[in-house]
């Protein structure tokens, strides 16, 4: 689905007259299978962000390339600005840094659907399937973001997302603001897309025990480095690297999560009767 | 140390009032950890801003807050701004809005020690920098925010919440964005603050609720419906949205509880629970609960325990 081929990615910093480059990215490469959950893990700073930002062209990569078959979507000549681009869709760790603070609710799940065309007649019906998907209601439609909890605005964020029909969605942290029933909530919101429109999800978390029960495949991350990439079971039952070893020690050391350690198993149970109905739009 | 007393937050609307919080009651004790859990959106942050005033100003706040002898919702802003950071020291939810985008760390930190009356000598700067797990403080403290990844952020955000090394920590989700490694050290690091300060901490991390809190109280829809203590808490829960909650944490059954918690412009006349909750009764659907002792260290809001 992509090919990420040697990319490396640099900010600089530093004041005018002396600056300095530093590595955000260093050499990274790999695939992304059609219709699979990815999951990036890795400590903070190591460049979990910076690379999904590579991903959708909001940053140019300053070697290596992001292809879509034989589609150069980004690469030291910049990013292009094509029909492919607008199937992958980012949720922000932050969401106050993706909702506009000058539209109501409402304004800004209308505005995915303006982009792509929707007749207006049909813009009620599924504004309102679109935040009840979430696990909101139709009362919230009329507030501003700053009216909104973190974890309320965190959800709209995933809401208006979902409403752009992406082919891959990539989710930055997205669950960290949440209680640990509504992440189950939106976990299976994303499931269920997955299962019904195919869709990819690259899911970046450092909520190891939810990236267990979720992940197809874990890419995890150190200083700008891939470090280890595979398939769930062996990443967690046979870590080869260090710096994997660490972090499902650490896992294992948080308390709650081992005292009830029934076997973490790799399934979410999408039968359950809470799912309320995926918005669709009637194209 | 810190009492709230009936308090009650609300805004003005065209549909009528809106009641995000109503009538909370709370003890945090000296040198007491008190956490609140609860569903996303049931007023834990306004309950946090409240208490040193920083809630928007179309907000209306009844009932009482006392830190020690002074009673925080009568006192002038001049006398607030006194409190804030050097008694009371705040940890914001979503540090990427309460960092300042045109300050360096550096001087961020500097502002807050001074303010404080500490001298904000660089090797103190750097000594607090890396008492919450950044070890290459210096270049952190050039940065601005932008330039760092979020859970330094949420690192340095902690960091301007203790700088000043105050009696009393309020701290909202200091621990979420940070790997595993991070939060340890970070909770290690409260943990050794709480031995000689009261901490109030507000958090979805249940693990990091285990590992710290004395106390736990759980919210539902702007109401406190559980208070125990927490070894009681956590090996078991009385209230059914309680058990619900623990119950969807990703190792356990990771199940959502169904439907959705009701909005604060509704009207609810029975238990706030009720449409969610397996356990209901006929009496659930009219009659609003109490907070009501059950057990010697524990109070619940539920007519199953009444
Ligand atoms: N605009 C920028 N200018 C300079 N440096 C930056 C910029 N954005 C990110 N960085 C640096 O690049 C590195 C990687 O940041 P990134 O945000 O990708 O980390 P991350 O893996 O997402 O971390 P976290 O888990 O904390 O969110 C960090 O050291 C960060 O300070
Ligand atoms: N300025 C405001 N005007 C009107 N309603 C508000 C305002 N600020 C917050 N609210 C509402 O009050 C409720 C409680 O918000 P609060 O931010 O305290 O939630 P929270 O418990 O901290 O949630 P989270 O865990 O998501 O951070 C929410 O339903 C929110 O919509
Ligand atoms: S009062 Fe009734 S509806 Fe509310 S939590 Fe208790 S049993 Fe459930
Ligand atoms: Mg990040
Ligand atoms: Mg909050």
């Amino acid at each position: 689905m992509l090919e990420v081929k040697g990319v490396s990615k640099s900010y600089s910093s530093g004041n005018l007259f002396r600056k300095k480059k530093r590595l955000a990215l260093k050499d990274i490469s790999f695939n992304l299978n059609d219709h699979e959950t990815l999951c990036i893990v890795g400590e903070s700073g190591c460049g979990k962000t910076t690379l999904a930002k590579c991903l959708v062209g909001l940053e140019k990569v300053n070697a290596g390339m992001i292809k879509a078959g034989e589609h150069i979507l980004n690469s030291d000549k910049g990013t292009v600005i094509s029909e492919i681009m607008s199937r992958i869709q980012i949720i922000f760790q932050n969401p106050d840094m993706s909702l506009n603070p000058k539209k109501t609710i409402y304004q800004v799940l209308a505005e995915p659907l303006i982009l792509q065309k929707v007749p207006k007649s049909q813009f009620n019906k599924i504004i309102v399937d679109s935040i009840e998907s979430v696990g909101l209601g139709e009362r919230y439609l009329k507030y501003y973001p700053h009216q909104l909890s973190g974890g309320q605005n965190q959800r709209i964020a995933v809401a208006r997302a979902i409403l752009m029909s992406p082919d891959i969605l990539i989710a930055d942290e997205v669950t960290s603001a949440l209680d640990v029933s509504v992440q189950a909530h939106i976990v299976h919101l994303l499931m269920k897309l997955k299962q019904d429109r195919g869709m990819t999800l690259i899911f970046i978390s450092h909520d190891l025990t939810l990236v267990r029960r979720i992940a197809d495949r874990v890419i995890v991350m150190k200083d700008g480095r891939i470090v280890e990439i595979g398939h769930t079971s062996d990443i967690f039952q046979n870590p080869s690297h260090e710096y994997t070893k660490l972090l499902i020690e650490n896992m294992n050391k948080m308390s709650l999560t081992t005292e009830n350690k029934q076997e973490i198993e790799n399934v979410v149970d999408l039968e359950s009767p809470v799912m309320t109905r995926i918005p669709v739009l009637g194209k | 140390m810190l009492k709230l007393r009936d308090v009650r937050i609300s805004f003005p609307s065209e549909e009528g009032v809106l009641v995000p919080v109503d009538t909370v009651d709370l003890d945090v004790n000296r040198n007491e950890t008190f956490t609140i859990i609860g569903e996303s959106g049931c007023g834990k942050s306004l309950i946090a801003n409240s208490i040193l005033g920083l809630l928007p100003k179309d907000a209306q706040v009844s009932g009482r807050i006392y830190l020690e002898d002074d009673d925080l919702l009568t006192l002038t802003e001049k006398a607030l701004k006194r409190i804030r950071g050097r008694r009371v020291g705040m940890v914001f939810q979503n540090p990427s809005s309460s960092l300042n985008p045109v300050f360096t760390m550096r001087s961020q930190l500097a502002e807050i020690m001074k303010y404080s009356g500490k001298s904000a000598t660089i090797n103190k700067m750097t000594e607090i920098t890396k008492s919450v797990g950044i070890d290459d403080p210096i270049r952190r403290l050039a940065q601005y925010p932008h330039q760092l990844s979020g859970g330094f952020k949420q690192r340095f955000a902690v960091a301007f919440g203790t700088a000043s090394d105050p009696d009393m920590l309020i701290a909202d989700e200091p621990t979420t964005g940070l790997d595993i490694t991070i939060k340890i050290q970070l909770i290690e690091m409260l943990a050794q603050l709480h031995r000689e300060r009261s901490i109030l901490l507000i958090t979805h991390d249940l693990d990091v609720a285990y590992t710290l809190s004395d106390r736990i109280a759980v919210m539902y829809a702007g109401e406190i419906v559980e208070i125990a203590s927490a070894s009681a808490f956590f090996s078991r829960q009385f209230h059914p949205y309680a058990r619900s909650l623990m119950d969807s944490h990703p190792s356990r059954d990771m199940k959502p509880i169904p439907g959705t918690a009701p909005h604060i412009s509704q009207k609810v006349e029975g238990c706030r629970f009720n449409d969610r909750c397996e356990y209901g009764h006929a009496c659930c659907c009219n009659k609003h609960p109490e907070l009501v002792q059950v057990d010697v260290d524990r109070f619940v809001r539920c007519h199953a325990y009444a």
